[in-house]
């Protein structure tokens, strides 16, 4: 039963975690606008990922911290937790509340556990399996049918472990990969168009040299446990967004392709994609040339192909990606892992903890009893 | 997953490349390359690629001679329109091939002579049909 609970806690401070740096990655993104690296996609992709990577290994991460410092190699006095700065923060004037208010903020979270201890907590849980179920048969079900679009597809290439294949059955070129294989499939209405050809090959081929198709399929296989949990769509998103604007310059920059022949390109997949009815309907774990939804995400997906081509026509160079990436890296990993810490429940009653609860009980008192006269007043 | 695999149909590209194929009898690549329109541009793995994958369609078939591939159809331009013309009244005439007929003298705007030659097919055809 406790490690029933444990798990639980640990799942729910992985989504909170994600909300948090959610937030964080949007001051952040901001600031690297102001900072003037808002071109830097290639450092803040990756610098997205071990963040991402970071709140999901972040149970491990706090198990280990608890247990160096049971073991007394980091001092009590070096941990954080959220709720107690919060209190002292309280306590020395920095902002102001009802302290009957603010614990019973600090207490939300036992109040919702105790609150879930009985029939709610019972049919959340059957709410969160069903979504799991569902969204785990979803992924089952697009990959059943990758499956099916490859084996109608033909091999063209082996190169190493690459392999090229062609399809009559998809309109847009896409890169997946199976076990042992990475695999590049494309549409067979390409072979008549050399130069698009070569452009969506060196796209998908630029897809599998970042490791792109490997996470989508880690991403893929993560989303049926936070499916509820927007921070996680505004992630992949974001990931998603970077992904392709990283892909396109690397292209350009490494092939020397026309800017021009390349947006032309882009506009014909997806033209092309728009034509018939969308093949993979379901998300699949494939990185595709381009997004070509047509129904509630349509929209997105005109967004995301201009903001490619304006990125592609500006043609701003991207100096020095690993290095701007481990700048950046440290504070946001740290900053991410303290967070992780720190949001963990409170273990004991710290002196600040006790002060604020016997502010609350006088105030209680206080109203109970009427006003209590103080020492000096004209009334003692 | 394997490679040989037979479709039905052809792709608009296979088709332009069969149509050629079925002109020229048998060919090489660079036969069927040059034998398609110029403004077409098409690279030659390309078009080796489309040849490769019509024999594994089962389409065509290969024979090595010297270095290069000689490729020969394996079905005739008449039975592959047979085939088409058949799913297409399957498909869209709900297998009624008189419908399909119908549409095609109505829209088609056939001269004197294509109707004549119409009659000629179907009267020879009624009249073998009574034998």
């Amino acid at each position: 039963m406790t490690s029933a609970s444990t798990l639980l806690d640990a799942y729910i401070d992985v989504n909170v975690l994600l909300a948090f740096t959610c937030l964080v990655w949007a001051v952040f993104a901001r600031l690297l606008g102001i900072a003037g690296l808002g071109h830097a996609v290639t450092a803040q992709l990756r610098l997205l990922r071990v963040v991402f990577l970071a709140v999901i290994v972040s149970p491990v991460f706090v198990a280990l911290f608890s247990a160096a410092m049971q073991a007394g190699y980091v001092a009590p006095g070096r941990s954080v937790n959220l709720g107690d700065f919060i209190v002292a923060q309280y306590l020395q004037g920095r902002f102001e509340m009802n302290p009957a208010a603010l614990e019973r903020l600090l207490g939300l979270r036992g109040e919702v556990a105790r609150a879930l201890d009985g029939s709610a907590g019972t049919a959340l849980l059957i709410v969160l399996c069903a979504g799991f179920v569902l969204f785990a048969l979803r992924l089952a079900a697009s990959v059943l049918h990758l499956r099916r679009i490859l084996s109608d597809s033909h091999v063209w290439r082996r190169i190493g472990r690459v392999e090229l294949r062609i399809s009559d059955t998809v309109t847009v070129p896409f890169s997946t990969r199976s076990l042992s294989r990475r695999i590049v499939v494309l549409p067979s209405s390409m072979l008549a168009h050399d130069a698009d050809l070569r452009i969506a090959l060196g796209h998908e081929l630029q897809h599998l040299r970042q490791g792109d198709v490997e996470w989508e399929i880690a991403l893929g296989l993560i989303r049926p446990f936070l499916f509820w949990n927007p921070a996680f769509y505004l992630w992949k998103r974001q990931v998603e967004e970077l992904r392709e604007l990283s892909c396109d310059r690397q292209v350009i920059a490494r092939r020397g392709y026309s800017v021009a022949a390349y947006c032309d390109c882009l506009l014909r997949v997806c033209h092309n994609g728009l034509r018939r009815p969308r093949l993979l309907e379901v998300e699949a774990p494939v990185v595709a040339l381009v997004r070509t939804e047509d129904r509630f995400f349509g929209g997105r997906s005109v967004a995301l192909l201009r903001r490619r081509m304006m990125t592609v026509i500006e043609g701003r160079a991207e100096r020095h990606p690993t290095l701007v990436f481990a700048a950046l890296t440290l504070p946001l990993l740290a900053l991410t892992l303290a967070a992780s810490v720190a949001i963990q429940k409170s273990g004991d009653w710290s002196q600040d903890r006790i002060m604020l609860s016997t502010i609350v009980n006088l105030e209680r008192l206080q109203a109970k009893n009427g006003s209590v006269p103080s020492f000096g007043a004209p009334d003692y | 997953m394997s490679d040989k695999k037979k479709a039905k149909f052809l792709t608009d590209v296979e088709l332009e490349f069969m149509t050629r194929l079925w002109d020229l009898g048998e060919a090489t690549v660079r036969d069927v390359q040059d034998a398609l329109a110029p403004a077409r541009k098409l690279a030659y793995t390309s078009a080796a690629t489309i040849l490769r994958i019509l024999e594994q369609k089962g389409f065509v078939t290969s024979t090595k001679q010297g270095k290069t591939f000689v490729y020969t159809a394996t079905l005739s331009k008449d039975t592959y329109q047979s085939r088409s013309l058949k799913n297409l009244s399957e498909k869209l005439f709900d297998n009624a091939p008189e419908m399909l007929v119908a549409r095609l003298v109505d829209d088609y705007d056939l001269s004197e002579e294509a109707l004549d030659e119409i009659r000629a097919l179907i009267d020879r055809r009624l009249r073998d049909d009574k034998r």
